[in-house]
């Protein structure tokens, strides 16, 4: 059963780091309001910034030209900075786009990489602690939402969410639904019958990955580019073959067997253990900060 | 940036160990000076120095009109400047938020101590005498608070009241006025988990917390703590009582005739 | 302290408002009351009544201020001209300059600034009712706002008053006693560790008498703890919308 915690509540007889915890005496305890599930190990905080990782896609708003690049909007504490380098088109302040984080250096300036413009839609914004329900394991959440709308839905960590399509409106309320009441049990019934989907259909939408034309030129885009700007210069992904389906934005359901990307710092919805060991593969965020 | 920012490795090490860099003990003054009557047109004053830090406090009165729920009470203000001459990081402008707390928390201990006589300097209807206290902070080592608290009650304790005669203040005839009681302040930081008096600059800038206590023979009148550190219980009572054992050695200062 | 009074603070054994000497003021305390702010808490405390807000963490103006490495903790603390007797005026003066900054450095110590280090994190606390022991009111309204907000913190402070009236030692100071009494001492603390990371006092007590101030204060501890807890689980309640049936 899941409880309500404020800060200075004990959590676990164990470290565990993350942004929302703090540590003290080798036990964790709660530094922010949220909800948590002492059986399964899971701290979900109702607020809290954005926190940025590499290899979140974020939405953003473009602010200003400097000489090395684009500053990016991304409503969280942190500004991105868009390299100009490399780029097929440039951008002009307030256009949208969805792009990447590719490097948080140690004083949390954010570089973002392949960005894409987004023209129409509507955007509306959830806490970034929330996001990783609007997705939901494997993107289940998402693709059922992307296929009870038919709408095209980009989320990015940052909690911005960008939609387009006829039932832009219905997908509006029943994200801003998951926002609400992400902390209640029995969430994903609740969308469902919100979305006037059959149950039976929901297993198939759930496994269905939808891409939007937006996704697929993104790749394209990008297959293009890999000469100049994709995976050599800072920008791009790490470690990563130039062969094969690219993993561009946030998951895109069953294509691939490993594990959600859906970092911890992110949308606390991870079990405690597999948190720490998220933690210890990106090694910018939180780890090794001692509170 | 002040130099004494290169020593806060040193110093932290210095006091983890049980040791200061001056060679002092944790609950050890530095040399005081009181040097009463400093400035001649000024009815009361004091030149202080504890170690390197050096304040002057000057007393000037005035005839004004008392406030209307004390109409017999003569008036009392402090006021404080950190002089831009007294610290490289000092900064001539608005006054800074530890020069207003400086002088309350002066302020705080002497009236609550009641050592000044309000009640005897009363003139006539709707005219008392105001006494303002001028604090000027004129060199920075540390521990400016009881080094510019000494000196306001070292002024104050060579106050000497001018004449009103006519509607006119008479300067050059002055009166004696003795204080009724001598509040003195004792101020310590906390270094880690130590408990160290008379801070240095350079020990208060490694601080996570600092404390003031003024004190009575046998009451204390005021307390400030400063700073995001925190104290326990315990170690609050435990510089309380050090205050009062201090107070001695303070007050001989205080109240010592300058020569 | 303020003019000595003839009247009487104590009454037959009883304070002016019918407390007893442990007895705190009824406090009401609602979180995330304010539509912008990133946190907040509406307070009363007797008859006073506080609005605190938080926005942050957010960019650090000016920018020579922030700090590489932590979040920058600010907070101003300001009496309405309309929260007293008479009327007051507008802006800082240097009590509330004063207040602002003990306010300030007792939540610096329990924010985890490191979390969102080139950051400010602002708390802003405004008396709209003044009636005696507004800056441990503020106090404890910001920590519900700080919260509220989503600041990470390693604990949510309290802050109450303690004072001398007529001789004798008493928890929450009110108006009248905060000026006709003998002494007065805020202080905040973490109900957590038991740690003071506020304290001030003014006027006249004997050792003893601050060593029992002390105690009557850790004995109030938990229950404002308590209410700020409460109003936290409220605003969440309040706040996510609970679903109807059917729907």
């Amino acid at each position: 059963m899941a409880k309500l915690v404020t800060p200075g509540d004990l959590l676990l007889d164990r470290p565990v780091r993350n942004p929302y915890t703090f540590v003290k005496e080798e036990k964790t305890y709660a530094a922010v309001v949220g909800m948590f599930d002492p059986e399964q190990g899971r701290f979900m905080p109702i607020k809290g910034s954005y926190l940025p990782m590499v290899g979140d896609d974020v939405i953003g708003v473009v602010e200003e030209e400097k000489f090395i690049g684009y500053g990016i909007n991304l409503f969280s504490p942190y500004k991105g900075l868009l390299a100009s380098k490399g780029l097929r088109f440039p951008f002009e302040p307030n256009d949208i786009i969805i792009t990447q984080v590719s490097e948080v250096s140690e004083v949390k300036d954010i570089w973002l990489s392949r960005p894409m413009k987004l023209q129409g839609g509507e955007i509306i914004d959830i806490a970034p602690t929330k996001v990783s329900r609007v997705i939901g394991k494997h993107s289940s959440m998402l693709n059922v939402l992307k296929a009870a709308t038919k709408c095209d839905i980009l989320v990015g960590k940052n909690g911005l969410i960008w939609i387009k399509g006829p039932n832009q409106q219905k997908a509006v309320e029943a994200i801003d639904k998951i926002d609400r009441e992400a902390h209640l049990p029995g969430l994903t019934d609740r969308i469902i019958a919100f979305l006037g989907v059959n149950p039976e259909d929901v297993a198939a939408m759930a496994q269905q990955p939808q891409r939007s034309s937006y996704e697929t030129s993104r790749d394209e885009g990008q297959r293009e580019e890999r000469g100049g700007f994709g995976g050599r210069d800072r920008g791009g992904f790490r470690g990563r073959d130039d062969r094969g389906p690219r993993r561009d934005y946030s998951d895109r359901g069953p294509r691939r067997q490993e594990a959600p990307r859906e970092a911890p710092a992110g949308g606390q919805e991870q079990p405690a253990e597999q948190a720490q060991s998220a933690e210890r593969t990106q090694p910018e965020q939180g780890s090794g900060q001692s509170y | 940036m002040a130099i004494d920012e290169l020593k806060k490795a040193t110093i932290r090490d210095f006091i983890k160990s049980g040791k200061r860099i001056d060679g002092r003990n944790f609950d050890e003054y530095r040399q005081i000076t009181v040097k009463k009557g400093a400035i001649g047109v000024a009815e009361g004053s004091a030149d202080v120095t504890i170690g390197k830090s050096r304040v002057i406090a000057g007393v000037k009165t005035e005839v004004v009109t008392p406030f209307s729920d004390r109409p017999n009470e003569g008036t009392l203000t402090f006021g404080a400047d950190f002089l831009p001459m007294a610290h490289e990081t000092f900064e001539p402008g608005p006054p800074r938020v530890e020069s207003i707390e400086l002088a309350r928390v002066v302020d705080r201990g002497i009236r609550a101590a009641e050592a000044i006589d309000l009640k005897s300097m009363f003139i006539e209807e709707g005219k008392v005498w105001g006494v303002y206290v001028d604090i000027y902070v004129i060199d920075h080592d540390g521990n400016l608070l009881d080094t510019a608290a000494m000196a306001a009650t070292a002024a104050l304790q060579s106050l000497e009241l001018p004449e009103y005669r006519d509607g006119k203040i008479i300067r050059e005839e002055r009166t004696p006025k003795k204080l009724l009681d001598v509040p003195t302040y004792c101020t310590f930081v906390k270094i880690g988990d130590k408990l160290v008096l008379d801070p240095l600059y350079s020990e208060e800038i490694v601080a996570d917390a600092r404390i003031t206590f003024c004190v009575g023979d046998d009451n204390m009148y005021a307390i400030q703590k400063a700073g995001s550190g925190a104290f326990t219980k315990e170690e609050v009572l435990s510089m309380l009582d050090k205050s009062f054992v201090l107070r001695k050695e303070l007050l001989s200062f205080i109240t010592a005739e300058t020569p | 302290m303020g003019t000595p009074s003839d009247q009487p603070l104590i009454v037959g054994g009883k304070r002016l408002d019918g407390r007893a000497m442990d007895e705190l003021r009824p406090i009401t305390i609602e979180a995330g009351v304010l539509n912008r702010a990133n946190g907040s808490a509406y307070l009363t405390w007797g008859r006073n009544k506080v609005m605190a807000a938080v926005y942050g963490p957010k960019e650090v103006f000016p920018k020579h201020e922030t700090d590489p490495y932590k979040a920058v903790v600010r907070c101003r603390y300001l009496m309405a001209p309309f929260s007293t007797d008479d009327h007051g005026r507008s802006g800082p003066n240097r009590r509330s300059r004063e207040i602002s900054m003990v306010i300030k450095e007792a939540f610096a110590n329990v924010v985890v600034a490191e979390v969102y280090p080139k950051t400010a994190i602002e708390i802003y606390i405004e008396i709209l009712e003044s009636h005696g022991s507004t800056r441990v009111a503020g106090l404890t309204a910001a920590a519900v706002a700080l919260a509220n907000a989503g600041i990470p913190m390693r604990d949510i402070l309290i802050g109450v008053s303690i004072g001398k009236i007529d001789g004798q030692v008493a928890v929450d100071m009110q108006k009248e006693e905060d000026n006709f009494g003998q002494a007065d001492m805020p202080i905040a603390i973490k109900p957590t560790t038991g740690e003071i990371v506020l304290l001030q006092m003014d006027g006249k007590m004997s050792r003893a008498e601050f060593e029992q101030a002390l105690d009557m204060a850790y004995a109030k501890v938990d229950e404002i703890h308590e209410l700020q807890v409460a109003a936290l689980k409220e605003y969440f309640d309040r706040a996510a919308a609970m679903p109807q049936d059917g729907e």
